[in-house]
């Protein structure tokens, strides 16, 4: 192909008009194959933070949800505080940029929690006859000093009331033809995506950064109902 | 052929817009990729979830329409699409061989039990979403199947229920009265004790959510020792009918009604009764000088009784200051009984009950005693040496029982778990004779003191759950906080109940020479306990049992009479099936792929 191209004999003219049609395009090229690229990257991102809700929601299914002390260390493998040792499972691994005294030792590098943006949610449900009876909210951000970050978007707007498992939302979506008497821990990550090439115009219309949302829900069974004591 | 110099015109838009299409093409491609994927990561996790709420149903010997109505709930909760749900067992029939049919890939990890391999309760779940297409609808395909499968496992029990058959549990019997002997022979043979028969109701209950063939099960009984009613095994009907056939409520030796009235109480100075606590062993009303042996040594008791000289005064088996005796206990007296000799060890001389309540010691006294120890032995010799005790709860016997069932027939990979349940305050240990672990020449167990002090004078009982005694040949050992001790008192049946606790359940300490445990999860329950020591026992055996931590204990800011963590409070025996049937709800799953 480079052969005949070779026999063309451009004059300055066509040699003008064809950079001229290649500026024209290559922004446009560009645009596509970055955009491609964006998306892919994203996709990544936002695979992990999926594989890392499920990590944590595995690891909370088998642990006590009563266990709620003052240890808001991952690095102190000697008290169980249920609910910031599982969100420990979504912090950088020892070693890696990110890592910081007390939010250390999870799974996934790729993926660094920013405290002024995102945040996780462990949401421990009690459901007794066929209804959630009790339900405990934890929310990542109040430790790191911020106020309910999965209200917001990554821009900082009050998008949502909230969490995606709400009492509501689960007693809206509980079967009756289930068992009545249960515990489900769940687990969301809210994570602002900073696009790696924040391409014009894509950003004009996409958020930079852009809030990736993924969640897992487990059974708990020690959350599960205990008797109501009788005085 | 084309001219070259009018090809030129134009050449990259139209290179461009034939490449735009490629470009587009692999563009819609890698988006719609990405839905795949995405579509697939939320099915696959879903899944995951899915089949262990449907493993956790094994707990409640579920079928499989059970269990897949669980698994549907958690894709509802998921967002996922349910209506293609495909779950299986491994015997569905639970005739305890492996169903024919099944899955290849799940029938190659269905253990096979025809050829005797031990049977594992898994669950297969198949599911199948419709990945949607966006780039592709041009072509006219709209979805794409993706199917995924996975297999959970729910861990086989190796349960140990664990129940006090002390006396008292027949307390709400109809002709129970708290302060009269009470012979539970009728109501036993009539299976109408209560609230025994709760307790016996409440553990078949609690077996028949145990899967047959799968889980395994033990009964041990515990009172003044511990009893074997059926052993580690996985016949679930046997353990039932053990249960009905052998767990009965224990006669205790009615020492505290019929030992002589003044070695319990009499007149102080002012004319007011006053208890004389104290005044006899509590493990052997026999056995005055703590020794094991009816013979009292005077030099041991400070006093010699004058047999020799006054028998006559020793009718009532107390020799007053009046009558010339010491007064050492500021009790007007001391009590005497008779003896055979130095050194006689058989038979007993049975004169510490007044048997017929005729206030002096008469030949029926020895004769009803001995027929009563006859009673309840095997055989006469066994007779001659019964102790008379006023105590039949020795909580430490049943724990030392319950975790050796667990170590010498649970399984590896299955999970341990005792229920345990009493009605009362731990008031003996096991002695020589039952665990020889113990120094023979603790004849009382850690039931230690003499007359007048401790433990004697509290029936045996620790009312102090601190500081904790530690017993351990090198204090190295000992858990962090507690006192090192060679004797008894200060180490009591208490301590030796807790220690048998984490014998059982520990499995972190400070203190890194500590011995660890089985990791043992116990469920404790207190059965109309009040709040004081019985119930801080019971709830320190949660608090190891629960993650094998003594530190972290979520009964600490609980009002007493209150369940909290793995312990149960019934305030009576028809609370015992709803605390059993959580029990069984609340054992853990595991996940194996």
């Amino acid at each position: 192909m480079f052969q005949s191209l070779k026999r063309f004999k451009l004059s300055n003219r066509s040699r003008g008009q064809s950079f001229l049609e290649l500026a024209l395009v290559l922004p446009v090229l560009m645009i596509m194959l970055l955009g491609v690229t964006e998306v892919a990257f994203y996709i990544g991102a936002y695979m992990d933070v999926v594989d890392l809700t499920r990590e944590a929601a595995r690891f909370a299914s088998v642990r006590d949800p009563s266990a709620v002390n003052s240890d808001f260390d991952c690095s102190s493998g000697t008290d169980l505080n249920f609910f910031y040792d599982t969100a420990c499972v979504i912090s950088p691994p020892a070693g890696t940029p990110g890592c910081n005294s007390t939010f250390c030792n999870g799974f996934n590098p790729y993926i660094t929690l920013n405290p002024a943006t995102d945040d996780v949610v462990i949401s421990v449900f009690t459901i007794a006859g066929g209804a959630v009876s009790d339900s405990t909210v934890f929310s990542l951000s109040h430790i790191f000093g911020s106020a309910d970050n999965y209200k917001k978007n990554c821009q900082g707007d009050i998008v949502r009331a909230a969490p995606y498992y709400s009492t509501a939302h689960v007693n809206s979506l509980l079967l009756s033809s289930a068992p009545a008497n249960k515990g489900y821990v769940a687990v969301e990550v809210y994570y602002c995506y900073d696009q790696v090439f924040g391409i014009p115009l894509i950003t004009d219309f996409i958020p930079n950064p852009l809030q990736i949302h993924a969640y897992t829900l487990m059974p708990l069974p020690a959350a599960q109902p205990t008797p109501t004591p009788i005085p | 052929m084309m001219k070259p110099k009018s090809a030129n015109q134009g050449q990259i838009i139209v290179i461009f817009a034939i490449s735009l299409l490629a470009l587009l093409f692999f563009i819609g491609l890698a988006i719609d990729a990405g839905s795949v994927y995405i579509t697939y990561g939320s099915l696959k996790r879903t899944v995951d979830s899915a089949s262990i709420a449907a493993a956790n149903e094994f707990k409640r010997d579920a079928n499989m329409t059970d269990m897949t109505h669980a698994a549907e709930e958690v894709f509802q909760l998921m967002n996922v699409d349910f209506s293609t749900i495909t779950l299986d067992l491994c015997d569905k029939d639970k005739n305890g061989i492996r169903d024919s049919g099944l899955p290849p890939q799940f029938e190659a990890r269905c253990p096979d039990t025809a050829d005797g391999e031990a049977p594992r309760k898994l669950v297969w779940l198949q599911a199948t979403q419709n990945a949607p297409l966006y780039f592709l609808t041009l072509l006219g395909f709209h979805t794409i199947p993706l199917t995924t499968s996975t297999i959970s496992e729910a861990a086989p029990l190796d349960v140990v229920i664990v129940l006090d058959t002390s006396e008292s549990m027949a307390s709400a019997t109809s002709d129970y009265y708290n302060w009269l002997p009470y012979d539970p022979s009728g109501c036993n043979g009539t299976n109408t004790c209560h609230p025994m028969l709760e307790a016996k109701e409440a553990a078949k209950a609690l077996i028949n959510t145990l899967a047959e063939g799968y889980d395994q099960v033990s009964v041990v009984s515990f009172d003044s020792a511990d009893t074997r009613i059926y052993d580690l095994g996985l016949d679930l009907t046997a353990a039932k009918d053990a249960i009905d056939d052998l767990v009965v409520v224990n006669d205790d030796p009615p020492v505290l009604f019929k030992v002589w009235a003044p070695w319990r109480s009499g007149p102080n100075s002012l004319g007011v009764d006053v208890p004389h606590a104290g005044s006899y062993n509590p493990m052997n009303s026999e056995d005055l000088d703590g020794d094991g042996l009816d013979y009292d040594d005077p030099a041991v008791l400070g006093y010699t009784c004058p047999w020799a000289d006054h028998p006559d005064v020793l009718e009532d088996r107390w020799w007053t200051v009046d009558e010339g005796a010491p007064d050492p206990f500021g009790w007007g007296g001391v009590p005497c009984d008779r003896d055979n000799g130095p050194g006689e060890t058989t038979p007993a001389f049975f004169d510490s009950l007044d048997w017929n309540d005729s206030g002096i010691w008469e030949v029926s006294d020895q004769t009803d005693s001995w027929n009563w120890a006859r009673a309840h032995t095997s055989s006469d010799a066994a007779a001659d040496v019964f102790k008379f005790s006023a105590l039949s709860t020795c909580s430490g016997c049943g724990l030392r029982q319950g975790a050796n069932q667990l170590r010498n027939g649970g399984r590896f990979g299955s999970v341990w778990v005792m229920v345990f349940l009493s009605d009362g305050a731990v008031n003996l240990s096991d002695v020589h004779a039952t665990y020889d672990e113990i120094p023979d020449a603790l004849k009382n167990g850690f039931c230690g003191g003499e007359m007048s002090q401790e433990f004697w004078s509290s029936g045996c009982r620790d009312y102090t759950f601190t500081p904790r005694y530690c017993f351990d040949t090198s204090s190295s050992t000992c858990p962090p906080g507690s006192i090192h001790t060679d004797t008894s008192p200060q180490y009591s049946v208490l301590n030796y109940a807790m220690d048998m606790v984490d014998s059982a359940s520990l499995t972190k300490s400070t203190n890194s020479n500590e011995p660890r445990g089985n990791e043992i999860a116990i469920y404790s329950i207190g059965l109309n306990v009040d709040g004081g020591i019985a119930e801080d026992f019971l709830r320190y055996m949660a608090a190891v049992g629960d993650d094998g931590d003594r530190q972290t204990d979520p009964c600490s800011s609980t009002a007493p009479q209150t369940s909290c963590g793995q312990y149960y409070y019934a305030p009576s025996g028809a609370r015992l099936l709803q605390i059993f049937e959580d029990i069984a709800a609340r054992i853990y799953t595991r996940i194996n792929q």
